[in-house]
């Protein structure tokens, strides 16, 4: 009994601290029954009461004004018929006899450095003994901050609050993390810098912060107005008893974004790879709408859309070809990629110049706070990087290194052409970040990636990446910052090929890209947040010579030509927080584009075939003359409703241009496919796209799932002639066509993300038709019948599996099924001088076989013990378990006079790979 | 413990990653396509044109003829010949010298007994510079076992067409070579056991002529001299061509731009060999239209051709080491051997046997008779030994 009476005593004097808040409402008043005062007030304003009817029946209000305070009109109605009254969260309880408690006190008071946590302390004089009562009674704490100046506090202005999340260890930012504003049923996401901005009304709010890996956070936030919140997340430690700890990725219910996916390095750690490297590019063929021509091919198809559709930036650098050894491996050390986003549906403002996608990458930011290194070695490369704080908690860097020594796996293979080849490759990247302050941003990041091969000592091939950007991050305000960023990217490849001798030739090509850019973000009211800037482009293509090699060889030099062009764009774009069951999104980028000289454009006959022969004038431009120009703006929108607690639908559409292409006239991107200005004969392709979406989560949103469809319409697809070749002439107009393009398909997800058992299951069905349909014949291909693309695969199937056994030990599995491709098979067979010949069907009418793939990998972590220098893994592959050998290509071959046909597989039986990989720490270090 | 170096490949695995099958696609609803072959040369004679019907890809057999058609070979000159069938599908016309001059145009138009009538593009007679050199090299090539390479010869063409007008050749090679069978026929059985009283190497010394059926098509226009060198055929050790006497008449055709982008095709067609970077496959359409139908799609191309020929003979005794026809003699250790005769059956006689210094096997009778290999026993008149 004694101790109820202690907390009620306690409770009063608690109360006095918290019932401060206020509403400044305005209205007229004259005797107004409480309860239809209730009603006006309830009807204008964001705010709720709760009481009993027979304690306020003779009430009446009387009162008038713009600014009347709600408190001051409540003390003087209520106090005088022994009522009390308590402001929560927009919400006011009225009590008899004593005010409602509304919060206990803080769990580790006295551990908090908190301030205002003090004052209230201070205030409420609680002796130890009270404390210690109430402590042993309260678990779960929730810490309460304060945001702004409790001075400029105005329920009626919006508070911007800006804030940083980053991991408390590492100090790097965390991306994509959420912060939550409970009530308000309203969030942000953080950015690759790990900032958010929101804007909401002063109040106080339950308020959660979550991200992949990283435990939850939950605190009281009290908002007084416009203010930082910077909040460090723990990494989250899996207890070998599992409790599982619910942690939200990117919000895809809250989100505006559709078609958006995101992995991290962590994430994916588990997941089996081919000869054991690990790669976030090729996961990303596991998620719906990726996907590719075949097995270590490179590029992605995104949504029915061509591999060139894509960009890809590592740290806004663009990264011209991503692949090492043709399309085996990725591009990107493991050490240096933290996690990547691909937009594959609505594509926000401030990205542009691909029609179908944008693969963002993000690389390791470097541990401000201490030296650490990692690395690993697989039977094919070995990669280490190393990272540390340049001035503690400041500045960081991380630099890695990746090589490989496949040259011995190359000598055991019996082919006699592969046996003869040798193949070498190697990558680096640095990145470098300062933060000298609360307000600014420094990221300096450069790669540099090479591949070398030959094969069958007639042909040889060399092609490298290079870049580097410079970026930086300016706060002006509460409410606005900015990035800049000056960015080089270069893509150089050289070959030479001497099958025969008296045609032996070298080729060099290159490729630079020259950028600035910037992206400025408003935050001027609450539920508005602007984003606008823009960026320009110089590209600057080397196409190369033909050059004869050899003493033997007597082919005639051909000279590629140089091209110069422009690329710019300049952007604007709103989020609207409707309410808090509508979002919108509306963006127009205007992008232009010049073709520029010196260069001599050559004139065809308008009524004949556009081939050098029917050449009729040429015109010369001078250098820097503007040859073509292109321009147009490219609409961006979006909407999301939430249909429920826990349900979304959402609707976008989207516009892109692109204004350059790759020439490539083989199914798969080969390094020899040089990337190409369009010009002026061949016009910027244009790529429309309408898609709608559900998500849901479920179990505790531990479970999300999703479906998508999209419809895509493109425009000036470039498709090349039977036969096109690209290294007799400078004009290429002669060797392609331009048409349109089709896509639509459905996409469902199911991904579950927390426990022991995790992963995902997609599904798609889409379709991607090509149609040439010119005016003449000649302008035709397939005499003009729509036909599906190279990379029409209908079905897929795809679903990764993780399960934890044990804090140690882990097993994951793939599974994967694709509709074969399309392919053009031979449809009847003729002898024609003894030889037989066969005619192929029109284009891509045929499929090859399906495909099938299982996967499994068993993880074995090192001692979990806390304190140790270093942390190793071992990681057991098997790709291709079943040893199906699946079809890459299906093709026929002439031998000694009779057509023979052949199924060609890549990896058509299980490939075992064991890697290990190691990092100092223990088994959380990041 | 020693560890079996066999086992390396197995820990490191995807030696072997890749593997290619035979495959065979289902096409349904196939539709032969009539298709016309055939050329004017320079030489006075008989032209010849086959006519037939193409057929599901897979089968055995290629060749289905399309018989008792009118054949017509026309010129840009207003001059006609009518061709007769001469065998299933192959028709012939006389054309007179007079009528063969560099510069004319040809065309073919064919009705066939189903009354639809097709017909070929113009091409043009263009004159043919002589082949300067034909010779070989000794070669060594990697096969898919390190530790054996293979070995040959490797043919070279050598033209200057330099000052000629003609850009694009086609050479087309029929080789000829000497082998012999592995055992000198002696006894036989046919019911008797007898000896064999012919000319004991009536059978031993055969001569096989064949076409190389593989396209070597170059057009010089992207070259910057018309001095050309183009390896052509390699002779490989793998077979029997270069045991005991080869030689090679390498014909040298002049073709028009049209023409030589058809055999172009073909060549890529027969070269294309799929892979990692296959390209979308090439639909090839000679210069032959169905006039009657235009809607239906014929195959083939109809050509005029000048024609250079030259021999190269290979009588050298090469350090490599050449293949046969292997022989294995049927072993009748189980029983005595005369025994084993009586129980083989009269429908098979006669078998042929072979004695050895130590006593008799049966063998393949290819191991005696070397003409049951494809070949003929009469001495080509054009063979020098």
């Amino acid at each position: 009994m004694k101790k109820i009476i202690v907390i009620l005593v306690l409770v009063n004097l608690f109360m006095s601290a918290y019932s401060s808040d206020d509403l400044i409402i305005s209205g007229r008043f004259e005797n107004t029954p409480f309860k239809k005062f209730v009603q006006e007030i309830e009807d204008h304003y964001h705010i709720q009461f709760f009481y009993r009817k027979e304690w306020i029946t003779e009430i009446t209000i009387t009162a008038s004004g713009d600014s009347l305070s709600l408190k001051n009109l409540l003390d003087e109605n209520l106090s005088g018929k022994g009522l009390h009254y308590t402001f929560q969260y927009n919400k006011v309880f009225i009590t008899q006899k004593a005010p409602l408690v509304t919060s206990l006190p803080e769990f580790k008071l006295l551990e908090e450095n908190n301030d205002s946590l003090k004052e209230i302390n201070g205030e409420n004089g609680i002796t130890e003994a009270e404390k210690l009562y109430l402590e042993g009674r309260k678990s779960g704490s929730v810490k309460i901050l304060n945001i702004g100046n409790k001075n400029l506090k105005n329920p009626n202005k919006p508070a911007v609050i800006k804030g940083k999340i980053q991991d408390i260890e590492t100090g790097e930012p965390l991306i994509g993390a959420t912060v939550y504003f409970e009530e308000l049923g309203k969030g942000a996401a953080s950015d690759i810098n790990g900032h958010f901005i929101i804007s909401i009304f002063p109040g106080k709010y339950n308020v959660k912060f979550s991200s992949l890996g990283m435990e939850e956070v939950s605190y009281l936030v009290d908002v007084y107005s416009s203010g930082q919140l910077d909040i460090d997340l723990k990494k989250k430690l899996i207890a070998i008893d599992e409790v599982t700890i619910k942690a939200n990725r990117y919000d895809n219910l809250r989100g505006i974004q559709m078609g958006l996916e995101q992995l991290s390095i962590r994430s994916i750690k588990e997941i089996p790879v081919v000869m054991g490297e690990r790669d976030i590019l090729k996961v990303a063929q596991m998620l719906p709408g990726v996907q590719t021509v075949g097995e270590g091919s490179a590029g992605f198809n995104v949504r029915g859309s061509a591999a060139d559709q894509n960009m890809f930036y590592i740290n806004k650098v663009p990264v011209y070809n991503t692949s090492h050894l043709f399309g085996f491996f990725t591009s990107f050390s493991p050490d240096i990629v933290k996690s990547f986003s691909l937009y594959k549906s609505n594509i926000p403002a401030k990205y542009g110049g691909r029609l179908a996608s944008i693969f963002d990458i993000i690389s390791r930011q470097g541990n401000k706070k201490k030296f650490t290194a990692r690395g690993g070695i697989s039977p094919v490369t070995g990669h280490v990087a190393v990272e540390g704080p340049i001035k503690k908690d400041k500045s960081s860097f991380v630099i890695s290194a990746r090589s490989t020594y496949s040259d011995w796996l190359l000598s055991r293979i019996n082919n006699p052409e592969i046996r003869n080849s040798d193949a070498f490759f190697y990558d680096l990247a640095a990145n470098v970040n300062i933060e000298p302050d609360n307000k600014n941003l420094y990221k300096i990041f450069s790669y540099y990636s090479s591949d070398q091969f030959s094969f069958a000592s007639t042909h040889k091939y060399k092609y490298s990446n290079q870049g580097a950007s410079i970026s930086w991050r300016h706060q002006y305000s509460s409410k606005m910052y900015s990035d800049f960023a000056a960015i080089y990217g270069s893509y150089y490849f050289k070959t030479s090929d001497h099958s025969t001798e008296q045609s032996a030739f070298t080729h060099a090509y290159q490729i630079d890209h020259y950028e600035i850019k910037s992206d400025i973000t408003w935050v001027p009211m609450q539920n508005h947040m602007f984003t606008y800037g823009g960026n320009l482009i110089y590209y600057g293509l080397n196409r190369g010579e033909i050059l004869p090699d050899g003493d033997e060889s007597i082919r005639i030099p051909v000279y590629l030509g140089h091209e110069n062009g422009i690329e710019g764009a300049f952007y604007l774009s709103d989020e609207y927080q409707v309410t808090s069951w509508l979002t919108l999104y509306g963006g127009i980028r205007y992008s232009y584009y010049g073709y520029l000289g010196p260069s001599t454009v050559y004139q065809y006959d308008n009524n004949a075939p556009i081939i050098a022969e029917n050449i009729i004038d040429s015109i010369d431009f001078n250098r820097g003359e503007i040859v073509k120009f292109y321009s147009g703006p490219e609409l961006r929108g979006a909407l999301n409703l939430r249909t429920g607690q826990l349900s979304s639908v959402k609707l976008s559409y989207n516009r892109t241009r692109q204004y350059l292409f790759m020439l490539s006239n083989t199914i798969a991107i080969s390094p020899t496919d040089q990337w190409k200005l369009v010009d002026y004969h061949i016009r910027p392709p244009v790529a429309d796209q309408v898609a709608l979406g559900f998500y849901k989560d479920l179990a505790g949103r531990n479970v999300s799932i999703s479906a998508e469809i999209y419809y895509k319409s493109m425009n000036n697809i470039v498709e090349y002639k039977d036969g096109a070749e690209f290294l007799s002439a400078p004009n290429i107009e002669t060797e392609l066509l331009q048409g349109e393009q089709t896509a639509y398909g459905l996409e469902l997800m199911a991904k579950k993300n927390e426990g022991r058992l995790s992963g995902w299951l997609s599904f798609s069905y889409s379709h991607s038709n090509i149609l040439i349909n010119g005016q003449f014949p000649w302008e035709k291909i397939n005499e003009g019948i729509s036909y599906p693309s190279n990379y029409d695969r209908p079905l897929a199937v795809n679903t990764v599996i993780n399960y934890k056994i044990n804090r140690r030990i882990s097993l994951s599995s793939n599974l994967v099924y694709n509709t074969g491709r399309p392919v053009t098979y031979p449809i009847t067979t003729y002898l024609y001088d003894g030889i037989e010949n066969i005619l192929y069907s029109s284009r891509n009418q045929y499929r090859i076989p399906d495909y099938f793939r299982m996967d499994i990998s068993i993880n074995l972590e090192g001692n979990l013990k806390a304190r140790k220098v270093a942390h190793s893994y071992w990681m057991l592959n098997i790709y291709n378990l079943t040893g199906r050998k699946n079809a890459y290509s299906v093709y026929f071959q002439n031998e000694d006079g009779e057509m023979k046909g052949y199924k060609m597989s890549i990896f058509g039986r299980p490939i075992v790979t064991l890697s290990w990989n190691f990092k100092l720490g223990n088994y959380e270090s990041e | 413990m020693k560890v079996n170096s066999k086992l390396v490949p197995v820990i490191f695995f995807f030696l072997t990653m890749g593997c290619i099958e035979p495959f065979t696609p289902d096409i349904d609803d196939h539709q032969p396509v009539l298709v016309i072959e055939g050329n004017i040369t320079n030489e006075e004679g008989y032209q010849y044109i086959t006519i037939s019907r193409s057929s599901i890809v897979g089968k055995e057999e290629h060749y289905f003829p399309e018989r008792l058609s009118d054949v017509i070979i026309l010129d840009d000159k207003g001059n006609s010949f009518n061709c007769d069938e001469y065998s299933g599908g192959h028709y012939r016309c006389w054309m007179g010298q007079e009528y063969l001059t560099a510069g004319t145009q040809y065309k073919v138009n064919v009705k066939t007994q189903d009354g639809r009538e097709y017909e070929s593009d113009f091409d043009e007679l263009l004159a043919c510079p002589p082949i300067d050199k034909i010779y070989y090299e000794v070669q060594e090539r990697a096969t898919y076992d390190p530790q054996f390479p293979e070995y040959g010869i490797q043919l070279y063409v050598e033209t200057d067409a330099t000052g000629n007008f003609v850009d694009n050749f086609r050479w087309k090679i029929i080789e000829t070579w000497e082998y012999h069978s592995e055992y000198l026929l002696e006894y036989y059985y046919d019911g008797d056991f007898k000896e064999f009283f012919g000319p004991k190497d009536s059978l031993f010394y055969c001569w096989k002529t064949e076409p190389v059926n593989e396209i070597y098509t170059i057009s010089t226009k992207q070259l910057s001299s018309k001095n050309l060198k183009v390896p052509v055929r390699f002779v490989s050790n793998q077979t029997n061509r270069l045991k005991y006497g080869y030689t090679a008449l390498v014909k040298q055709y002049s073709l028009s731009d049209a023409a030589f982008e058809y055999w172009d095709k073909i060549q890529k067609q027969v070269q294309e060999t799929g892979g990692l970077y296959e390209t979308q496959p090439l639909r090839i359409f000679g210069n032959i239209r169905c006039i009657s139908h235009p809607e239906e799609i014929a195959l083939g191309f109809f050509y005029a051709t000048s024609l250079q020929e030259k021999r190269i003979f290979v009588n050298e005794d090469f350090d490599f080491y050449i293949n046969d026809y292997l022989c294995a003699p049927l072993q009748t250790d189980a029983m005595e051997f005369f025994d084993f005769l009586r129980t083989l059956t009269r429908a098979d006689f006669p078998y042929w046997i072979l004695k050895t210094p130590t006593r008799y096997d049966l063998a393949d009778k290819a191991c005696f008779d070397c003409a049951l290999r494809g070949g003929t026993h009469i001495k080509p008149e054009f063979w020098q030994q």
